[in-house]
């Protein structure tokens, strides 16, 4: 079998795109994977369409030696972009050779140690105070608007959460991001400012109120403070029974130190790249649990280091933010890696999610059920696809 | 697809035994692995015996579940003879589940990523000097001998050639290993002392003489000195343009002095078991190469094992002084892991060496070739094995 062409298709995601790498062998069969080009990624496809000429012609099977060969071509450009494309071109080419050999894509890396995958419901209440009109989705307005959404989460049956930092009572409620360049306040100061850190404990008191005490909620601060601000933040959320906290920082001692001096589990390094970008975070030990971003690194590479982190003593956990398609391919690394600690999911969605799909994630009680069909277990519906034209994105 | 049946072969192998681990399923598939008891390993036998109960009825296909499984409920005593176990039971876990797939386990393992592998002649005269007796080889006593065996290896196609060192100018000539307590001064000091520093020097001599200016020679010092004696071999063996020197030393930060005085790379780590075991040598800078031991870590976390090396920039190589069987499975290993350094393996073998394979290795030029069939693209031969009963030792 040999790679025969590559093709990539966008579709409207409301909050941005989603990107799909389509891989065709010369025997007709598909490989797919998801990848995206909205959050920092913008250059992926063109870097995919630079490297395919090294992938057309190769057997998908050895795709241990293409991903090095595509390593070594980028070399001198390592990380960012250039993985991102090598991650979608190795998670196609598992896609295709577990297909070929008629298992789901577990059974490469050794098969499930679980079946099931414990959920939490990420971004929650994030994408509807801005986006609740581009995604189609109810808004939140208010801290009482939180609590309900705090007890829909625990009705949808989720036992965890994941929410950011939200500011109310200042106009139109919004999201602090400044570590993104989102917010024009603190940027690019990034400070913990008082208001802010009000803010935010007020946001937790409403979803704790709404969600109850058996409900696990996690915080993500992202980029958006520095050193002293996030031990600052982190202390300032100890009553709230927190399962962890996200902080990412570029700096392996910094997080260390800011580890050391809070009183809840941190979590982080969803932003690095491979396990040269990770190694300096385990030595430092930085995390209690280390993020890693499969559709970035690829589903082999994300393996690889999850299995560093084991010998470190430390949990993974998928960075998933995505369509349908990168959740089940998280679900495949995540049903293998023993360390699993928690994984992602964004409920909030479009309402043609579904339809871009041609099978969608099976959820139970806050849990993924894992696929048990050949590859992914899911395929893209190239019609649906084309229905859903991508946006132009800035 | 359930495991129904665990049981253990073995087979005499001249100075020692060969063992084998043979799973088979419910439906018939059969899963070999090669592992080994002599060296170290007694009991490894006793120990799958103890586990065999919790992997009867479970779906190999999913070996890392059974591993890790296994690796908890003897996390009390990690490592040694329990790891070797784990190891054999993983490697015909891992046989079975790429002949159901009906795939190399290269292949499982997302390779290849090359197709042919460079070897070295292992224990080069040596075991022609230790154990030419029980192997049935020719003999290695003199110098002239050791030109002659150099001069062998370069008619036989090798590229390069391991030896360890030897003592000569006694009575009776002995291979010097007092790491492991053999014949011979040394034990239990483990000193460089001069007669030894001679002696290898004469040896290396000779070596290059038959061996010729291509030939690229390893050597390896195995647990036979301390650091200060280490460095003093080290320093001793510059002169001679050596590939590795391999040394093996409990002590990570002890090995990183040893490599940053010496001018020839350092080779070590081939008695670890696990990520957890290398993760301070490759913290430590203490090798250049990490010496992998599949038979005792299990391919499947030697390739982790690998992957983690390279994060680090660490080259690796296998520890293949076993069987056909184990060859194939380091074969495997080696197709898989892009930062490979070079192949042990053991050209000097008993005659019925063969006989104990369905399928033999091909080497050609000092290379060996990948195997296509599925699995480790051999079997034990279960007839030969009894023809060649094991010894009591």
């Amino acid at each position: 079998m040999k790679v025969a062409r590559l093709d990539t298709l966008h579709a409207d995601a409301g909050k941005g795109n989603f990107d799909f790498l389509k891989v065709t062998a010369d025997d007709g069969r598909v490989g797919w994977s998801e990848y995206n080009e909205t959050f920092g990624g913008a250059g992926v496809t063109a870097a995919i369409e630079g490297l395919s000429a090294l992938v057309i012609g190769k057997d998908p099977h050895a795709y241990e030696s293409i991903v090095a060969t595509l390593y070594a071509a980028r070399r001198q450009a390592p990380g960012g972009i250039v993985q991102q494309a090598i991650a979608a071109i190795e998670n196609a080419l598992i896609d295709l050779k577990a297909k070929a050999l008629g298992v789901p894509v577990y059974e490469l890396f050794g098969g499930p140690q679980r079946d099931r995958l414990r959920l939490y419901w990420s971004h929650c209440g994030f994408f509807r105070i801005g986006l609740s009109q581009a995604m189609q989705i109810p808004p939140v307005r208010s801290l009482d608007d939180l609590v309900a959404q705090g007890k829909e989460v625990v009705a949808r049956g989720y036992t965890a959460l994941k929410t950011n930092i939200f500011v109310f009572g200042e106009g139109a409620p919004y999201v602090h991001m400044p570590g993104f360049a989102r917010s024009a306040r603190e940027f690019p100061a990034l400070n913990a400012e008082r208001r802010v850190v009000a803010a935010l404990r007020d946001q937790l008191a409403a979803l704790r109120e709404g969600a109850g005490r058996d409900t696990d909620i996690l915080v993500d601060l992202n980029f958006n403070f520095r050193t002293d601000g996030f031990v600052k933040v982190a202390r300032a959320l100890e009553p709230f029974d927190l399962f962890w906290v996200e902080i990412d920082s570029f700096d392996p001692q910094a997080l260390h130190y800011v580890r050391s001096r809070i009183p809840m589990p941190l979590a982080s390094c969803e932003s690095l790249y491979g396990r040269r970008g990770y190694r300096p975070f385990f030595e430092a030990q930085a995390a209690d649990v280390a993020i890693i971003d499969a559709p970035w690194n690829g589903v082999a590479e994300s393996l690889k280091i999850a299995a560093m982190a084991d010998t470190y003593e430390v949990n993974v956990a998928p960075h998933n933010f995505y369509g349908h398609l990168c959740t089940l391919m998280n679900a495949h690394w995540c049903a293998v890696a023993p360390n699993f600690r928690i994984m992602e999911i964004d409920v909030d969605a479009v309402p043609w999610l579904d339809e871009l799909y041609t099978v969608k994630p099976t959820i139970e009680d806050g849990h993924l059920r894992l696929p048990t069909t050949p590859g992914w277990g899911t395929e893209v519906d190239e019609a649906g696809v084309k229905a859903h034209p991508p946006r132009r994105i800035g | 697809m359930k495991i129904a049946r665990v049981e253990h072969l073995h087979a005499d192998a001249g100075q020692r035994n060969f063992d084998f681990l043979k799973l088979t399923t419910d439906d018939g598939l059969v899963g070999w692995s090669e592992y080994n008891e002599s060296f170290g390993g007694l009991g490894v036998s006793a120990v799958i015996d103890g586990l065999a109960p919790l992997i009867v009825g479970k779906d190999p296909r999913a070996h890392e579940a059974i591993v890790t499984h296994l690796y908890a409920v003897r996390r009390q005593a990690a490592g040694g003879v329990v790891q070797q176990a784990i190891g054999a039971i993983e490697n015909a876990l891992l046989d079975v589940k790429a002949r159901a797939l009906g795939v190399p386990v290269y292949s499982m393992l997302g390779g290849p990523v090359r197709d042919r592998i460079r070897a070295y002649w292992s224990h080069c005269g040596t075991y022609r000097m230790s154990w030419w007796k029980d192997m049935q080889l020719p003999r290695v006593r003199t110098l002239d001998d050791v030109v002659a065996v150099g001069k062998e290896a370069r008619e036989k196609g090798w590229t390069a050639l391991k030896t360890n060192p030897m003592i000569f100018d006694v009575a009776e000539p002995y291979q010097h290993a007092p790491g492991f307590a053999r014949r011979g001064a040394g034990f239990p000091e483990l000193n460089a002392d001069r007669q030894v520093l001679d002696n290898v020097r004469r040896q290396l001599a000779a070596f290059r003489e038959g061996a010729g200016k291509d030939m690229d020679i390893l050597v390896d010092l195995n647990f036979n000195f301390k650091t200060e004696g280490f460095l003093r071999m080290a320093r001793a063996l510059e002169p001679f343009d050596i590939f590795w020197v391999e040394i093996d030393t409990r002590d990570p930060k002890a090995l990183h002095y040893v490599r940053s005085r010496t001018s020839i790379p350092v080779a070590s780590c081939e008695c670890l078991f696990g990520r957890r075991d290398y993760r301070p040598y490759f913290e430590q800078q203490s090798v250049d190469v990490a010496i992998i031991d599949t038979p005792w870590n299990g391919v499947a976390e030697s390739v982790k094992i690998a992957s983690l090396a390279e994060a680090y920039e660490v080259n690796v190589a296998p520890h293949n002084f076993y069987g056909h069987l184990a060859t194939m499975m380091n074969i495997h290993f080696c197709a898989v892991v892009p930062n490979l350094r070079i192949m042990e393996i053991d050209p000097d073998v008993v005659p019925w060496y063969d006989e104990l394979v369905t399928v033999k290795p091909v080497l050609e030029d000092g290379h060996l070739r990948l195997p296509t069939g599925p699995g480790w693209g051999t079997e034990v031969d279960e007839a030969a094995v009894k023809a060649h009963p094991p010894r009591k030792r």
